[in-house]
């Protein structure tokens, strides 16, 4: 009964963590520009987070190490710590994200110009954080961002009726456009980097070792993974075919996480909006908690110092100096005016940049029977993670380039 | 046992369980054929970072706080499993300053950089030590050396990537002044499949 229980927690969780701000900005922009033709980009991508997700899990429970504690072992300091700083780097440039998308709830909410909110996100952050053991951090945040299935709820319902044989045939059948090739490009590779975002695997490894699973709960792993992600990825799908089927006909590129909501909206009326912005921010909520945690962690696993969230901070100075330090340059960004919806295009191009060398040694190890022991990968598993390692690979040759052509924008 | 594999980089812990730094660097007596001391802290591992590590030093000379550099003496060593190696050590308390290396010691770190030159003159990389595993706090002796002719580059400066991976007993290898001799020519050197193993450290016994 309590492993049930636990798989349920983990798929709900796994559920209102899969969005976050990168999802929230990046799935309603393509849609609106490129209506369902990224569909199967995205689905794709939720597949490939499904197979990450599982084997870092299943690296944590054979091994009872983390990810980074591998990466250390397998790949030595010198290739680690490249491994290490580009996961750094990605973290802090995604707090940057998820601070600014709290901040913008902060803003619809109150009518304040969301800098006004910036410094009481990130300092109530770094107490919830300092506070808050690890299943309060994990569950609140995560439980808080289902109400963001008031989008696909209100879709069903609303009166635009959703043309089903549409998207199935988008699904299964990319449609390419015709002009805008490179925003295009841009726009595959932001669904991708929403979708598939290393600080996620990081975390869920870490998880594994925060919570004590043991081999009796690689069940609930592949659970959590497959049916968490999966189930996560609706609510991105229904933000990018609300927009696909609101905003591209009349031609509106959403710009705001206001115009967003309206996809709630549609289907509820206006009590709605404040159902999708509690999603939003539990799911931006949750994110910040994941990036600002996955660095310290990150950092402590490699360099072989105590950590833990459920552990007082004056027994694990470092892990929490390092979270204190991510959330406060965070903020110093944020203060000297970057835009937040600009740094999220950026995460999302950069982290698909720093995906292979993130993936690689996962799949190296997953098929390293000195760890794995009789759990190592299976063919679908080294299949799919291969597939999914080449592509990314594909990707992120293009995402530097992007990232200066485009200027941040879809 | 295999010195990069199961001693570099693992976890340090205390007596009690919790963690207390990695295995950065190890000293190997290579005279005697012996693993001596495991070296961890900051210092050990800015010297193995070249530029970057000789301006993290600078930056805490400056700041008034020295990497910190730590010696623990193979008599310090209670258990080395899979996963961690424990130290007779309380949590808290600093790792006792060991006496000095013995003359014939070298790092691992500079060892496995040293060029392998083969009986019939080819040249192979360093890729690990195997060493025996006796219970501690019993010396682990070093029992032959594990060589690749993999480049560095092809390997990306990763630490377990290699091809045709070759065992050399101890006793047919000679260090020169910055290169290692081996005796045999390539052709004869065993596959490491087929070596002498003394076996891995224990894995941990996963709870249920």
């Amino acid at each position: 009964m309590s492993r049930l229980l636990a798989a349920t927690l983990g798929v709900v969780t796994a559920v209102g963590g899969f969005v976050d701000i990168g999802e929230l900005v990046a799935m309603p922009a393509t849609g609106a520009a490129f209506r369902f033709a990224l569909l199967p980009v995205l689905l794709l991508s939720t597949v490939g987070a499904m197979v990450y997700a599982e084997m870092a899990g299943r690296i944590e429970l054979a091994s009872q190490r983390t990810v980074f504690e591998i990466i250390r072992e397998r790949l030595g300091l010198q290739m680690g710590l490249v491994v290490l700083v580009i996961g750094l780097l990605l973290n802090v440039i995604t707090l940057i994200a998820e601070i600014g998308g709290m901040a913008f709830v902060a803003e619809l909410v109150f009518g304040q110009g969301y800098l006004w909110f910036v410094v009481p996100m990130a300092v109530g952050l770094a107490l919830f954080e300092l506070f808050g053991r690890w299943s309060l951090l994990e569950n609140v945040p995560s439980f808080l961002g289902l109400a963001l299935l008031v989008v696909p709820i209100g879709l069903l319902t609303g009166s635009i009726p959703v043309p089903w044989h549409a998207l199935a045939t988008h699904a299964v059948w990319p449609h390419l456009p015709t002009q805008d090739h490179v925003l295009f490009v841009t726009a595959v590779i932001a669904v991708l980097g929403a979708a598939m975002s290393p600080y996620e695997w990081y975390f869920y490894s870490s998880g594994g070792q925060e919570e004590e699973w043991t081999v009796r709960d690689l069940g609930v792993n592949r659970a959590t993974a497959i049916l968490g992600f999966g189930l996560g990825s609706i609510l991105a799908v229904s933000l990018m075919v609300g927009a696909g089927l609101l905003f591209y006909p009349n031609g509106l590129q959403p710009n705001h996480l206001g115009q967003t909501g309206l996809l709630a909206a549609y289907g509820f009326g206006k009590t709605a909006i404040w159902l999708f912005l509690a999603g939003a921010f539990g799911c931006v909520l949750g994110a910040a908690i994941e990036t600002s945690l996955a660095a310290a962690q990150g950092t402590a696993q490699f360099f072989g110092w105590p950590w833990g969230s459920s552990r007082a901070p004056r027994d694990v100075p470092a892990f929490t100096a390092i979270y204190l330090a991510a959330i406060a340059v965070a903020l110093v960004f944020l203060l000297l005016g970057f835009d937040p919806i600009k740094v999220t295009i950026v995460s999302l191009l950069f982290g698909v940049a720093g995906l292979p060398l993130t993936l690689a040694p996962m799949l190296m190890v997953a098929n390293d029977t000195h760890y794995m022991d009789d759990q190592t990968n299976g063919p679908l598993a080294n299949v799919l993670g291969v597939l999914f390692l080449v592509i990314l690979t594909v990707a992120a040759s293009a995402a530097f380039p992007l990232v200066v052509i485009s200027g941040g924008a879809i | 046992m295999e010195l990069a594999r199961d001693l570099l980089d693992h976890q340090l812990v205390y007596g009690t369980g919790d963690a207390t730094g990695r295995c950065d660097d190890v000293e190997v007596d290579v005279e005697a054929g012996y693993v001596g001391r495991l070296l961890t802290g900051g210092a050990v591992l800015a010297d193995q970072l070249g530029a970057v590590g000789r301006v993290a030093t600078w930056l805490a000379r400056r700041r008034g706080r020295p990497l910190r550099r730590d010696e623990a003496d193979w008599s310090l060593v209670t258990t080395v499993r899979h996963y961690e190696i424990k130290l007779a050590l309380a949590p808290g308390s600093k790792v006792p300053p060991a006496a000095g290396s013995a003359a014939g010691t070298v790092r691992w770190s500079d060892l496995r950089r040293r060029g392998v030159i083969t009986g019939d003159r080819r040249r192979m990389r360093v890729f690990d030590l195997r060493c025996s595993l006796p219970t501690p706090p019993d010396r682990p002796s070093i029992v032959g050396l594990v060589v690749t002719p993999s480049a560095r580059w092809w390997t990306l400066g990763s630490k377990r990537v290699g091809r045709d991976l070759r065992f050399v007993p101890w006793s047919e290898v000679a260090l020169d002044e910055g290169l290692i001799q081996l005796r045999q020519p390539f052709d004869a050197l065993v596959p490491l499949a087929t070596a002498p193993d003394p076996g891995a450290p224990p894995r941990k016994e996963l709870p249920t």
